[in-house]
């Protein structure tokens, strides 16, 4: 489904990622490890189009084509969904106002019917429930005083009302306690089936308990530097990074 | 005092004018009209109104084109400043051979010019608790007509009402004049609502003064759109203990249009409160101005008092200037301020992109929420009049 090869990028004069290789076909869940300031979120950056990053080399393919000329919310409109790190706090725009929109513009990109408000309502409603959040959330301004773990969880909950088919969780652990990391990882499991593929990027592997990857990917200095199943990232998180760093070198 | 502007002030002299006004022509001759070297008014560009000649209608009040829709509900209206009985369903009007009472300390050479022109205005004291909203209707027709109101309200003791001044154009250049006196007795709540929507070539110089007893509570929200200068001025004095007030404004700009929201909050006694949050948003080469300045006095223990002011930048070539002012005297008191101005902000706008909007779609919500978030604390009955003055302009872009 997702095709990274040799990709380079770069933000002003300085290389963040120096030639990924990754293909994550549809069904897989993949995780990304890596430790800070490595390039994993520059990735997922990278993957949705940010224009912050150049690319300088190689090329991205989702489903068979290069999506390097597409805009933000051409790629989104293709499928490709992003759980934000830090999601942002939009002030004045009710969470229901801006997902309502949100979905159209996807369904109206993909040739379907926008969907009218009582719709919109009954499979929100329905979609919530998923993560646990209360109904009284979509009133509420986008993110505006939610905690971490609320910011987290409606992530998740527009990735269910948006049914991406490439599902790329950017440190979707980061500030949950295991309650609500459980919550999460239940919820993206719920999304997984043979017709989607989840790339997940995350610091510890906790997460990973909930959410079992098929592959795990370890990530250092702009590149993927190991490959294995779900007990290289067990052994990544008893190890640490410096164990892969000198296997690479003493590789070379 | 000094350095003023004098220009017009002998045509205005020369109007006819109501019984017994000498006394604010005089304060307008010897004060003149406020200009680029009176602080208050430096960014204010008073130039282009000064070089016109407006002139009051004196008689009946012409009717309105069809255009002009009335909110329904209890209204008064007022045609180029002058009462439309035939148009309002309320009568309380303010005769213009009322005394020329009022006439505001350290007035402005506009308020002058109020106090020596107007001819009507709304008079009305509100008791009890009032379920509907008083309308006042202001239309002006162009033509270069120079519209004076002055309004007085009075909420007695207890009393809680809901006032809603809107401002139309309708058509031209055209000068509004308007003064509105708020007295809130003790424990009164008063929530006002300022809707400008007039023409572009006209001018709006408002003035809002309001005197809050103990334990009332005065609330204001300020939209402002239309006119190509409009300047509100609020005073609020905090007179008695335990008062609080809460001052919201919004100014969109486009085209070359200018909005000052002027705020001055006086804590006069103890356990007060006052919060500000003005924002604009302005684009092409439209400016805004916010002066929020609070005083507090030195008598005015446990004073509390939040203003904020947030600039939203939609063109390179579009200006806001903010200038809290501060001046404290008591030592027991929390007062907080702060000021933004910024454009529409890159990773909201990733975001946003990122869930399918288009970045025009992505920036028109961001634009609205900010907008927006000046109405959230509106009442239900007030919130759809205003929503839908905002959502004229968003839509016009």
């Amino acid at each position: 489904m997702l095709e990274l090869i040799d990709l380079h990028a770069r933000v002003g004069d300085t290389p963040i990622l120096k030639g990924v290789d990754l293909v994550v076909p549809k069904g897989e869940v993949h995780a990304i490890m890596g430790p800070n300031a490595s390039g994993k979120s520059t990735l997922s950056k990278v993957i949705t189009g940010h224009s912050d990053y150049e690319i300088t080399q190689g090329d991205i393919r989702f489903e068979g084509e290069s999506i390097l000329e597409l805009s933000v919310e051409e790629r989104a409109h293709r499928g490709i969904f992003m759980s934000f790190q830090h999601p942002v706090e939009i002030p004045g725009v009710a969470t229901s106002v801006f997902l309502k929109a949100s979905l159209n513009a996807v369904r109206e990109a993909n040739g379907l019917e926008p969907l009218d408000a009582a719709g919109f309502l009954r499979s929100a409603r329905e979609k919530m429930k998923l993560v646990e959040l209360d109904k009284s959330l979509l009133h509420r301004s986008l993110n505006e005083g939610f905690s971490g773990g609320e910011k987290k969880r409606n992530e998740v909950f527009q990735m269910a009302m948006l049914e991406p088919k490439f599902m790329l969780l950017d440190e979707p652990d980061s500030g949950l306690d295991v309650d609500a990391l459980r919550v999460v990882a239940g919820g993206v499991n719920a999304l997984r089936s043979p017709e989607r593929a989840v790339l997940v990027i995350t610091h510890y592997q906790r997460l990973l308990d909930y959410l079992v990857p098929d592959k795990t990917h370890v990530f250092v200095d702009g590149r993927i530097v190991k490959t294995g199943d779900a007990e290289l990232a067990k052994a990544v998180e008893a190890k640490g990074y410096q164990w892969v760093r000198d296997e690479q070198a003493a590789a070379r | 005092m000094r350095h003023r502007d004098h220009t017009g002030v002998e045509r205005y002299a020369a109007l006819p004018r109501p019984e017994g006004r000498e006394g604010a022509i005089e304060a307008l001759q010897a004060h003149g009209f406020p200009g680029r070297r009176d602080e208050d008014w430096y960014y204010t560009p008073t130039k282009r109104l000064l070089e016109q000649a407006f002139t009051p209608v004196v008689g009946a009040a012409r009717s309105p084109g069809e255009g002009v829709v009335l909110p329904e509900g209890d209204r008064l209206v007022f045609v180029d400043g002058l009462f439309h009985a035939g148009l309002s369903t309320v009568h309380d009007v303010l005769a213009a051979d009322a005394p020329a009472e009022g006439l505001l300390e350290a007035p402005t050479g506009f308020d002058a010019l109020n106090t020596a022109l107007w001819r009507s205005g709304a008079r009305i004291e509100l008791t009890g608790e009032r379920t509907t909203p008083l309308h006042l209707v202001h239309v002006s027709t162009g033509d270069h007509r120079l519209a004076a109101v002055r309004h007085r309200l009075t909420l007695s003791a207890g009393a809680k009402a809901e006032v809603v001044e809107h401002y139309l154009g309708d058509g031209g250049p055209a000068l509004v004049t308007a003064v509105t006196e708020l007295q809130l007795e003790q424990g009164a709540e008063l929530e006002h609502l300022l809707l400008q929507a007039a023409d572009e070539a006209s001018h709006h110089i408002h003035t809002v003064r309001v005197v809050a007893q103990a334990e009332s509570t005065y609330r204001s929200t300020s939209v402002q759109r239309g006119a190509g200068l409009a300047r509100v001025a609020t005073h609020v004095e905090l007179l008695g203990e335990g008062a609080q007030t809460q001052l919201a404004g919004l100014a969109l700009g486009r085209g070359s249009r200018h909005v000052d929201h002027h705020v001055l909050v006086d804590h006069a006694v103890p356990r007060c409160r006052s919060e500000q949050d003005v924002r604009s948003v302005l684009d092409d080469t439209s400016r805004s101005v916010f002066t929020g300045k609070v005083v507090v006095r030195v008598d005015a223990q446990q004073s509390h008092s939040e203003q904020t002011n947030h600039n939203l930048l939609l063109s390179d070539d579009a200006v806001a200037h903010t200038r809290p002012q501060l001046e404290i005297y008591a030592d027991d008191v929390s007062c907080a301020h702060g000021a933004t101005v910024g454009s529409i902000d890159d990773e909201s706008l990733f975001y946003l992109r990122q869930r399918g909007l288009s970045a025009t779609q992505a920036r028109g919500l961001l634009m609205e929420g900010f907008a927006r978030a000046v109405l959230q604390g509106l009442p239900e009955g007030l919130h759809p009049l205003a929503e839908a003055h905002v959502a004229a302009w968003l839509e016009a872009r």
